[in-house]
């Protein structure tokens, strides 16, 4: 096991230096933190204003609904029920449909950063799906109810896969990186730290069990969890591993940000490959499940319209 | 990664397909039918109650098994009706569960007068089952419905409006009022309070007491068609009689309003009494001045501003008489103005001795009736008026004084005597008769011996010059004026000049000392001087 890791940990110092602009951190910029902040207000504001507006009618047991006062107003063909329904599909046509216009279509590509689009994507497809709960009011039977797990099931990948998405490495224009430039990365990092006098204890990140647990897919998600819930404590490790050393104080937070950089790209270069498996995977699951919920919602829409609610006001 | 692609596939079926599958009955229903509908579950059967393109139920679809509701809104009957242009869903709807609850009335908010049976009275507060039970409901079709017991308990349908639909229990007058509307006198507040009876519609009008009298006074409890009830028809009201007895025992005739009304028996009204009733059915009959005498000039008189005269009874009379006054003196109604003073006297108490009912004056008593006096009639007596003797004893006059106990000339004519009394108690019957007072046939050798002075001596006017002087020498009985006086007789006799001399020129009159005049005969002086004086 220790073996192996080092095998890896020398790999890696190995590699001749790369820009470092291609830095490993995926901290979105300033302005970026700013659109997400505003976005989870809007939906926030959005979804609790109309959960509050039916709370009264939602909570009450089917049977009652019928003689509710609110029933003509947040039932399924009531005002707000129907427009509800109307606007959650929209939502969710435009989220996914632009994101994957984004995705596929070269000519649309110099638009916007793919990141700012997945953001936009997501936010559609959450308070979209809210909106259709609210519109199916909390009760949903027949035809329409397998649309609306394959809705819960996208919208809960999705979270998924926005999880397995962030832990893989990836450009600033938003491409995988390969294996091969994060051990370049690895190597530069190790050398720079070597000059410094620092060669870093094995205990500090990747052990040799981490690279035998990375080969099944679920022990790789767990892996992964693992290693973000000792991010903080690793990084306190760090910074008490370089005072025992008797680093200079001053040079002490910039060699604890390289040595930082390195255990992590030693994390990922653990789990970038069952990490790209489950991507596709992932993708396989979560695009058909969306396909068989645009298919069965417009059968609905298309019952809802033979039956006359094509237009509650 | 294709084996895992299979897996992932196969996974999604499963999740999927555990839900849809309890589901394949109604793939697009919105959810479960209420139990009732229950048969028309699943998506073949849509259209029997949906039309495609309208929102909601479609109500004659509604309507095709919905067939009691049908009927009575094409008759325009029931609450139905009143709603025919709403859609069923408005009110009711489904799929919310087996269980649901397709009829929900919220029986604080019904309107029930749009049923066509407006709630009021003591129906307001009614609770809904206490009327719309199994057992009240009437109308066929409901009864016939293939629900059988359980849809009539649950149907608000059927019920009858009438009355009796319900009541007919409650109905305490038996046969007496059959083919009336008990409305026509019930109200629905009160059974007990006939609200719209107006006792002037019935047959027998009440007025006057018959107004205070309470309902039990005359609707009483009896047997009725076999079971005790009271009684609102077929009493017996032609005549008074029919109710009240009658106190007169029949005196009075049958027909009791010819003097009664029903403000009371002892109120008749003066109108119609002096029109119809005939007094001389009674042992007074009315004649002369008595005839235009209203009732009450002799029955009581009247309350102000009534129209009826009060009448009393005599305790214990009322059989034999009516009404008092019923004496036939006329005392009993007439003050005696005479004070009683001719009871016992030969004229009798009754008034009617001299008077009539054709008025006070004039009496039947007349000078023949005075001759059966103690004092006759006579002469110019005869020719007096009553008056003249029989003075008023009262200060209008109308009443005369009749008892005259002295019958002496002096008790009438004590002011008339110009003898003053001289002739003391000697009767003027010795002298005079009723015919005159003037003496015809005086007998003057009745008072010869006596001397002139015995009858005459008040007449002297010489006031005693002529004391011891005989009358006769210058008067004579044929009378006192002296016819031709001889002066010649005398020791003045008259001479020459003296003769055409005025007797008054020499006899002055003077003045008596007892006040009255006489003229002065003697003595006079016979010498010239005496009279002219002669210078002095």
């Amino acid at each position: 096991m220790a073996t192996e890791g080092r095998q890896i940990a020398a790999g890696v110092g190995a590699m001749p230096r790369v820009a470092a602009k291609d830095g490993a951190g995926h901290r979105a910029p300033a302005e970026g933190r700013r659109s997400v902040a505003l976005l989870a207000v809007v939906w926030i504001a959005t979804a609790g204003t109309l959960l509050y507006a039916g709370l009264d009618y939602y909570l009450l047991p089917l049977p009652e609904r019928a003689y509710a006062p609110g029933h003509r107003v947040f039932a399924p063909t009531g005002v707000v029920g129907w427009t509800l329904g109307v606007a959650g599909t929209l939502f969710m046509l435009v989220g996914v449909s632009a994101y994957a216009a984004r995705k596929r279509w070269a000519r649309l590509s110099g638009l916007g950063r793919l990141r700012s689009w997945l953001r936009f994507h997501i936010f559609l497809c959450t308070l979209g799906p809210f909106l259709i709960v609210l519109h199916s009011s909390f009760k949903v039977r027949g035809l329409i109810s397998i649309a609306f797990w394959s809705m819960v099931l996208v919208v809960a990948s999705g979270v998924f896969g926005r999880y397995v998405y962030a832990r893989i490495p990836k450009t600033i224009h938003g491409q995988f990186r390969s294996l091969q430039s994060l051990r370049e990365r690895h190597a530069e990092l190790v050398e720079r730290l070597q000059e410094a006098g620092i060669t870093l204890p094995e205990t500090l990140s990747v052990t040799a069990g981490d690279v035998r647990a990375a080969r099944g897919l679920l022990a790789s998600l767990f892996l992964a969890v693992r290693y973000d819930l000792r991010r903080r404590s690793q990084r306190k490790r760090i910074r008490r591993y370089l005072e025992t050393r008797g680093v200079d104080p001053g040079l002490r937070e910039a060699l604890a940000r390289l040595a930082d950089e390195q255990l992590q790209l030693e994390q990922q270069i653990v789990l970038l490959s069952p990490f790209q498996r489950l991507f596709r995977y992932w993708h396989t699951f979560h695009v058909p499940l969306a396909t068989l919920m645009l298919v069965i919602a417009l059968v609905h829409v298309a019952v809802a319209v033979l039956f006359g609610y094509m237009w509650p006001f | 990664m294709t084996t895992l692609r299979i897996r992932l596939l196969v996974l999604a079926i499963i999740l999927l397909g555990v839900e849809p599958l309890p589901l394949r009955a109604q793939l697009i229903s919105p959810g479960e039918l209420a139990r009732p509908h229950a048969a028309l579950e699943g998506v073949r059967q849509c259209t029997a109650c949906h039309e495609l393109r309208r929102p909601g139920v479609s109500p004659p679809r509604c309507l095709q098994c919905h067939e009691l509701v049908r009927t009575r809104i094409e008759a325009g009957r029931g609450y139905h009706a009143s709603v025919k242009d709403r859609n069923c869903g408005e009110c009711h709807k489904d799929h919310f569960g087996r269980e649901f609850d397709l009829v929900r009335l919220d029986t604080a908010s019904f309107e029930h007068t749009a049923t066509g049976f407006a709630l009021r009275g003591a129906h307001v507060g009614v609770l809904c089952a206490a009327c719309h039970a199994p057992t009240l409901i009437k109308a066929a079709d409901v009864l016939a419905h293939p629900g059988g017991a359980a849809f009539l308990r649950r149907t608000m349908l059927g019920l009858p409006t009438a009355c009796a639909g319900c009541h007919a229990a409650d109905d305490p007058h038996g046969t007496q009022f059959r083919g009336r509307a008990c409305e026509g006198c019930h109200g629905e507040a009160d059974w007990a309070w006939a609200e719209r009876f107006d006792h002037d519609h019935a047959a027998y009008r009440l007025t006057g007491l018959h107004r205070q009298v309470s309902c039990e006074g005359c609707h009483r409890a009896e047997r009725v068609g076999g079971a005790m009830r009271v009684r609102y028809v077929g009493i017996a009201f032609a005549s008074c009689s029919s109710c009240h007895s009658d106190p007169h025992a029949g005196a009075m005739g049958a027909q009791c309003s010819s003097c009664h009304v029903t403000d009371g028996w002892d109120r008749v009204p003066r109108a119609a009494v002096e029109a119809r009733f005939d007094h001389s059915s009674t042992r007074f009959p009315l004649n002369g001045r008595h005839a235009a005498v209203v009732c009450a000039g002799c029955h009581g008189k009247p309350a102000p501003r009534t129209t009826t005269i009060a009448i009393r009874f005599a305790p214990g009379t009322e059989a034999a008489t009516f009404p008092r006054p019923v004496a036939v003196d006329c005392v009993a109604c007439h003050v005696d103005h005479h004070r009683g003073e001719l009871r016992g006297s030969r004229a009798g108490v009754a008034c009617e001795g001299c008077h009539t009912v054709r008025g006070w004056t004039p009496v039947t008593y007349d000078i023949a009736r005075h001759g059966q006096t103690a004092f006759p009639l006579t002469g110019a007596h005869a020719a007096t008026p009553c008056r003249a003797c029989h003075v008023s004893t009262d200060q209008g006059g109308a009443t005369l004084r009749l008892r005259l106990p002295d019958r002496e000339c002096v008790a009438c004519h004590r002011a008339d005597d110009p003898h003053e009394g001289r002739f003391g108690a000697r009767s003027c019957a010795s002298c005079h008769v009723t015919e005159t007072f003037r003496v015809g046939e005086f007998d003057h050798a009745l008072a010869r011996g006596a001397g002139c002075g015995s009858c005459h001596r008040p007449d002297d006017p010489h006031g005693g010059q002529f004391e011891g002087a005989d009358c006769a020498s210058c008067h004579v009985t044929e009378t006192f004026r002296i016819a031709a006086f001889d002066h010649a007789r005398t020791r003045f006799p008259l001479t020459g000049a003296h003769v055409r001399v005025e007797c008054a020129a020499c006899h002055r009159g003077e003045r008596r000392p007892d006040g009255r005049t006489m003229v002065r005969y003697r003595p006079l002086g016979v010498e010239c001087a005496d009279c002219h004086g002669g210078g002095r």
